[in-house]
């Protein structure tokens, strides 16, 4: 379970002990309402919504029609191709529901940028700033730079990076450092 | 949060532990179903009915409690978001008239 479902308690202590000063437009938007859930409020589209109620819509009719036809039937090789068409039912919605699961994992790391892109430019400690101050390294054959204490480049012939090597050799940041 | 305000606004969580109890009773009920009889012919209908309808659940349930756990991530990041973006202009706006923001 998420931080969402166990934080109201803490912040509600906190609230009472008077350290709290979270915006109440802050904690609308983090409110977990029925409402909102049905409203459809979440990190999926239209389309994905679609995909995925349509998917097990269609499994559960291939499942109940194979049923169907299957308890009917005397002959095991018909039965057997009712039985694939079974298991093709389960597949199909499992791939719907799998599709809209990834969805809106996309949708959440989008915010996740976001929300760093929003942040990052009000921290100069990371990206810019360790490679501006000469703080950055790379390993020969690495794509890209790391801070000198970064555990991915511990104990490798590191070089010191300057910003415009940086720039020359298209070099990304890290992501465990972010340097 | 007392019991009947958790079990409204958490009905995904809770559809997703009915989908895999129905799940595994279907399950259940399908070995009951096939072990009751010898002749395969006969227990075709209970591994279409009952476990392949079982495995359908289980992974529904799966999906739903996985969906629940996206969409409070989501809400989480989108208040965080808003909360940076109002401190953002907060401060800005205190830069801009001289004032510091704390």
């Amino acid at each position: 379970m998420t931080t969402a479902v166990r934080e109201p308690r803490a912040r509600r202590a906190e609230t009472r002990a008077g350290t709290a000063r979270v915006p109440a437009y802050v904690l609308a938007s983090q409110r977990r309402t029925r409402r909102a859930v049905l409203r459809g409020e979440g990190p999926w589209r239209r389309p994905d919504r679609l995909i995925a109620v349509g998917g097990c819509l269609l499994g559960l009719a291939g499942l109940v029609v194979c049923s169907w036809a299957a308890a009917g039937e005397v002959d095991l090789s018909t039965q057997l191709r009712w039985l694939l068409g079974g298991i093709v039912s389960v597949a199909v919605s499992s791939l719907c529901l799998a599709y809209s699961l990834m969805s809106g994992l996309r949708t959440l790391r989008i915010e996740v940028a976001r929300v760093l892109g929003t942040v990052q430019p009000a921290w100069p400690t990371t990206r810019a700033g360790a490679a501006g101050s000469g703080r950055a390294v790379t390993v020969t054959g690495m794509r890209r730079h790391h801070h000198p204490d970064c555990p991915l480049v511990a104990g490798k012939q590191v070089r010191e990076l300057t910003a415009a090597d940086i720039a020359d050799e298209g070099l990304r940041p890290c992501g465990a450092c972010a340097s | 949060m007392d019991v009947m305000t958790a079990l409204r606004t958490h009905w995904d969580r809770l559809a997703a532990i009915a989908s895999v109890i129905v799940g595994l009773v279907s399950l259940l009920l399908g070995y009951i179903g096939v072990s009751g009889t010898e002749y395969v012919v006969k227990q075709m209908p209970y591994i279409i009915a009952n476990g392949l309808f079982g495995l359908f659940m289980l992974g529904l349930g799966t999906a739903l409690w996985l969906s629940a756990d996206l969409r409070d991530e989501w809400r989480e990041l989108r208040a965080l978001r808003i909360a940076v973006n109002e401190h953002g202009i907060a401060a800005r706006t205190a830069d801009a008239e001289g004032h510091p923001t704390r």
